[in-house]
């Protein structure tokens, strides 16, 4: 009976420690929040969030997330009432898109944060290595169209930093006809493909995951392209990409790097 | 009294020595001091490790020598300094037990060589490539003509797409920010713009449209002062069809856009290219309002931060500009969190 009970706060011991190192671990996340930005009762018609700063050695990738809300859905949508969303980065020499749209090219559905609706989570993810030492600014806004008196609104999740030594190299690999790279990695994950082939191919990379990118390249012979592809979630999160290309000569190298490949301890910070 | 004269000089000389010492000293570790931005983690890798002083100062050495080679022009100088560095960090004397000092500084001074390598290679190796089609039925645009421009050195190269509409820009050695154009025999065309500075390759794909109603001029300003005689990049996308147009306004920031498609809501952005600043608006081309003018005011930033602050807004909105309503919010709720 006193071995049992030994045993047994042996264990209750190790329970303990294991549910306080996972608290730890994951008390140990940097805290991180969200903003709301709305084009609700401003004279000009719009709400924005800004930031400029310069790009410090050693930053690669700057990526994060938003949501797009809004009341002119569903009784405005494809009307005129049409509000607009967008993200840019700008740095001397480089100006970048991260994401954009409207009402009527959203896709919607019915949402509980105080908005009739809400489309998916919209990812964004910007290799900025080239801007360092740049003041770069990053904006983010939400505009009325057509009217003022119906509001929009943007979420915007945290800005993530991911720099050049948190990329851990994983598998590699080739092909020599459409196929699929698949597995455990982390919130971002890069691929890069050389062409071997003496001749030039295109190349398109589909992240199979929902709302996924796609993105594409024509490779020159013995050419190398990297793909970037970002999400949010607790370390490691499935992945898959389909690749596949549009020519008949097709001979392509690869490699994976990613913030988290196999062997690493798990992150719950996302 | 002569011991006594003795003892003063001995006395003036142990303390001039010292304080020459004292001077010396940290004049060593000053030379990781006012580098430039580019050695900043390395420098700061560096001074916050434990490692003994002495190493400290040869490791500073080696980066300013670089930094000094990189002011010169001398790329590979200065990534051979970057390299002895990394050998010195080999020295037995260092202890194991900075192990990981040590390895935060090899992996700084790593980046460091990468990019200055980098650099050399990507003026080799940047590519445009992409693939014009009518945007009416999605078919391939064959042999029509694509130029691309690179408004801050000037320079233009042309070339013809592919039976498949692909076209293909190599060894570029200009990098910045670019408009690119296609038309085709019968007068569709289509135009676009993104910029060549990180990678070594991009991808864009240009819609052909036939001259349409539409129509949006006016002028950009800006509220700060700005080289004359360089126009602003202006880019036009409609969200609903991902259609996108691209022009140079005059020196005086006059631009207009003619024969758009009038299809519904643009997204209007200009772009400074050389102070890297910007200004967007969105408005409607309509069938009732076919041209329409939109003037665009760049603001200078009023403050700059030294690297990105408070990203994950754990500080409210600290160092964030705000116009119209912001507010932060519960991330749990809004955004999943796998």
């Amino acid at each position: 009976m006193a071995v049992v009970l030994r045993k047994k706060s042996i264990l209750n011991f190790y329970l303990f420690f294991i549910i306080m190192a996972g608290v730890t671990h994951a008390s140990e996340c940097p805290a991180t929040d969200a903003a709301l930005i709305s084009n609700a009762g401003n004279e000009r018609f719009f709400g924005s969030l800004s930031q400029s700063f310069i790009i410090p050695p050693g930053y690669e990738t700057i990526s994060g997330r938003l949501k797009f809300l809004s009341n002119e859905w569903p009784r405005w949508y494809g009307s005129e009432f049409n509000d607009t969303y967008l993200a840019r980065f700008s740095a001397p020499g480089k100006v970048s898109i991260l994401a954009s749209g409207n009402v009527n090219s959203s896709e919607w559905v019915e949402s509980s944060l105080g908005y009739n609706g809400e489309t998916p989570e919209i990812n964004y993810n910007l290799d900025v290595s080239g801007a360092v030492g740049k003041v770069a600014t990053l904006y983010y806004e939400v505009r009325d169209v057509g009217d003022s008196s119906i509001a929009s609104a943007l979420a915007i999740d945290g800005v993530k930093v991911i720099r050049t030594h948190q990329y851990v190299s994983g598998e590699g690999g080739a092909f020599s006809r459409p196929g699929i790279i698949s597995g455990l990695y982390g919130q971002a994950v890069k691929i890069t493909f050389k062409n071997v082939n003496v001749v030039g191919t295109t190349i398109s990379v589909k992240d199979n995951s929902p709302f996924g990118e796609t993105k594409q390249l024509i490779l020159a012979p013995q050419q190398e392209a990297t793909f970037l592809f970002t999400r949010g979630g607790s370390e490691p999160m499935n992945w898959s990409f389909n690749v596949s290309t549009l020519s008949d000569a097709f001979l392509v190298d690869y490699k994976v790097e990613s913030t988290w490949v196999d062997g690493m301890p798990n992150n719950p910070c996302y | 009294m002569a011991s006594q004269k003795i003892n003063f000089y001995l006395i003036f000389i142990l303390t001039t020595t010292l304080s020459l010492l004292a001077s010396v000293a940290p004049a060593s570790n000053n030379r990781c001091e006012a580098l430039d931005i580019f050695f900043d983690n390395l420098v700061h890798a560096i001074i916050s490790s434990d490692l003994r002083k002495g190493i400290k100062v040869q490791l500073c050495s080696r980066t300013a020598s670089s930094n000094r080679h990189l002011e010169r022009e001398r790329p590979e100088k200065a990534k051979k300094e970057l390299e002895k560095l990394i050998e010195a960090l080999e020295n037995p004397s260092i202890n194991d037990a900075h192990a990981q000092q040590l390895d935060l500084i090899r992996t700084e001074a790593t980046f460091l060589i990468s990019s200055i390598q980098g650099s050399d290679d990507y003026a080799k190796n940047r590519t445009i490539s992409g693939r014009v089609a009518y945007f009416l039925h999605e078919q391939a645009a064959a042999n029509s003509i694509v130029t691309l421009f690179f408004p801050e050195s000037d320079v233009t190269r042309t070339t013809i797409t592919d039976n498949n509409g692909y076209f293909y820009f190599d060894n570029l050695e200009n990098a910045g920010i670019f408009l690119i154009y296609a038309t085709d025999e019968s007068g569709a065309s289509g135009s676009g713009s993104s910029s060549l500075a990180d990678r070594d390759s991009i991808t864009l794909n240009l819609f052909l449209d036939y001259p349409g109603e539409g129509s949006i001029s006016g002028i950009v300003s800006s509220n700060y002062d700005r080289e004359s005689g360089v126009g602003f990049i202006l880019s036009i996308v409609y969200p609903d069809t991902g259609r996108t147009a691209a022009t140079l306004s005059g020196t005086q920031g006059n631009y207009s856009f003619d024969a758009l498609p009038v299809e519904g809501t643009v997204i209007v952005t200009a772009f400074d290219s050389i102070n890297g600043f910007a200004a967007s608006m969105s408005d409607a081309l309509t069938s009732w309002e076919p041209s329409i003018a939109i003037d665009l005011d760049i603001e200078a930033p009023e403050i700059v931060h030294t690297e990105i602050f408070n990203a994950g807004f754990s500080e409210g909105l600290d160092g964030w500009s705000t116009e119209g309503q912001a507010l932060i919010i519960d991330r749990d709720v809004y955004f999943t969190n796998n």
